[in-house]
Order: structure tokens, then sequence, then C-alpha cells
């Protein structure tokens, strides 16, 4: 009998994913698991996380973010309206708060105009206040849209934005927080560490919107996850994972 | 497209209510799910009530829904705009 060949090896080999971090996956929110999407008439009304079904949730209909199975780069992803879409998760079981370092990531196609100079959340935990909350999230410095993150010390909230990359369009972003300093990288460029040492609270996750449910974000998500801190070679496999989502 | 919402003037909040009642009602009739609730009833940054509009660019299945109709009725006072100033963060 001939020996298999290679080929036909390795297209056995399943293709990396986040669930291959491990312990490392807190939570991770994907439009591609059609298996924890609860939607009805195109809107979706619960998204659970894949490690633990954290349960992110919207019972009001103009609130509900769209699902399309195409909308993505060709692929699934739940559209944002940025006005009042969001879906909440109505705790921080399972989620980094206080000091605890983490990583937060999202591979979001971000399509508000440089006009809007509001601020558009993609994702953020914690207390409804700026002082006890973490956001990732799109605003315009300079006239170009940047992604940023808000990270509150107890006190105030510490703003960190990428001034490298224009996150116009289809990115993946990554925030490293680290519990005394915080980055965030857009398609692997980094922005500079900023020192803040942060106290998050303990009252809710919400995917489309602050904690404070305001600062809507707008665009299409495809994934929305949170890590425990990585390694150089787990980062550059989460970040090929969500550039082959966008495209890149 | 981004939902619309309707506002209304401070102290109007029974007519937010009327038509954020309506506009349920005739959402679950869409959705064909009793008792499915189509917006949140908050006040902007000015103390204004206002609602999701059931009109619109908002769609069901891809299908723009159009301003069910009894809408205008319960409008006289709100006005459609694109969005509302919401009340300073934290």
């Amino acid at each position: 009998m001939r020996a298999p060949q290679r080929s036909i090896l390795m297209g056995r080999q399943r293709r990396w994913a986040p669930s291959n971090l491990g312990a490392s996956l807190l939570a991770l929110w994907d439009a591609e698991r059609s298996d924890l999407i609860t939607k009805s008439s195109g809107l979706v009304s619960s998204l659970k996380d894949s490690v633990a079904g954290y349960d992110a949730v919207q019972a009001v209909g103009a609130s509900k973010p769209t699902y399309g199975a195409t909308s993505f780069n060709g692929r699934p992803g739940l559209t944002l309206d940025g006005v009042d879409d969001q879906m909440t998760y109505g705790s921080t079981t399972g989620i980094p708060t206080g000091a605890t370092p983490f990583e937060a990531w999202a591979v979001f196609d971000q399509n508000v105009g440089t006009g809007d100079m509001t601020n558009n959340t993609i994702m953020g935990w914690g207390g409804a206040g700026g002082s006890v909350r973490f956001d990732l999230l799109r605003m315009v410095s300079g006239g170009v849209n940047r992604a940023a993150i808000n990270i509150g010390n107890g006190s105030t909230n510490v703003q960190v934005v990428n001034t490298s990359v224009d996150f116009s369009g289809r990115h993946v972003v990554r925030a490293i927080v680290t519990g005394t300093t915080a980055q965030i990288d857009v398609d692997g460029i980094a922005s500079s560490p900023v020192s803040v040492v942060p106290a998050l609270g303990t009252t809710r996750l919400v995917i489309g919107a602050a904690p404070s449910l305001a600062s809507f974000g707008q665009g299409i998500l495809s994934a929305a996850g949170i890590t425990a801190p990585l390694t150089t070679d787990q980062a550059a496999l989460m970040l090929a994972w969500g550039n082959a989502r966008r495209g890149a | 497209m981004a939902n619309r919402q309707y506002v209304w003037p401070v102290g109007k909040e029974a007519e937010r209510d009327a038509y954020a009642d309506f506009a349920d009602a005739q959402f679950a009739l869409l959705t064909g799910v009793p008792g499915d609730i189509f917006t949140y009833r908050r006040e902007d940054a000015f103390g204004q009530p206002y609602c999701a509009a059931l009109c619109p660019p908002f769609a069901l299945n891809g299908v723009v829904v159009e301003a069910p109709e009894g809408s205008a009725a319960l409008l006289a006072d709100g006005v459609l705009v694109d969005a509302v100033v919401l009340p300073e963060e934290e």
C-alpha cells in the first residue's frame, strides 16, 4: 500500500484558532460561531462567548446588532449602528478586573468618518464611570480615525491612542494591559506604552458601547476577545488569524 | 444604516411613551414574537425624552421597515433626528 502523500496529511491538519491558546483565552465573542448566536429576523439577541458561554444579550429590537452572513469581508459579521446597538454581558465573571493584566482583541471593520468626533466603543467592561472601566474604541485625533483605549485607574481615566495606523476599514486591534502599562497595537503596529495601574470595576461587559451604555460603536464586528498576557508567538498567531479574516 | 430617533420636548414623556408603546406593539407584529420590545426609553443630554424610530432605515431581514400606519398621529411633538446628544458620561 502506498503511503499517504504529505499534502494529504497536511490538508487534514486543523487551522490555528484562538481556542489553541488554551487557558490563555479568557473569552471570545465570534460572529463566525453561528452555534453561539441567537437571532431572529436578522437581529441578534444573544452572542455567547466560546470559552464559557458568557452571554452578551440584547432584548430590545432597535438596539440589536444585525447579523450578516457575508458582511465582514465576505464572512459573517455583526453590524453595530453607532446609535443604540449594543450587547451586554451583565457580569464580569471570567473577565479581568481590578489591576489584573490582560489583552483585548478585536477584528473590526470601522466605518465612521472623520467628521464624527464622538468616541465609538467596540468593547468595554468594568464599572460605568470612566475611572473604573476599560474601553476599546475608535476616536478622531488630528483629523484621522485612530484606535484607542481608555483605562480607569480608580481616580481618573487614562487614554492611549495608536497614532501610527489610520483606523478606517478592517483592522485587528490588540490592547495590552500589563498591570502597570498599557498600549494598543493595530495590525501589529504598536503604540508607545503608557503608565497606568488599572482599577476596573465589576458591573458589566458591553460589546458595541462603553459600560456606561454610551459611546456606541459603529462598524462590523468579526470577533472580540480577551486573553491573558500572550507570548510573542501566541500574539503572532492571533494577529495572523485576524488578518486572515480581514483579508490582509 | 443607523436607526433614527424621535425626540420630544422636555416634559413630554407621556407622548414618548405612547409612541414607544405603539412601536413595541408594531414591532412584535412584524417579528411575530409577542412581547418583543423595539426601543429603550431614555432622556438625552438636555432632558428631552427620546426613543428609536420604527421607520427607515431600520430593517428586518434586510428589508427596510416603513413607518406603520398610525405613527403620525402619535408624533405631534416628536422630531425625527439622525442621532440624539447623549448625556455627559461619568
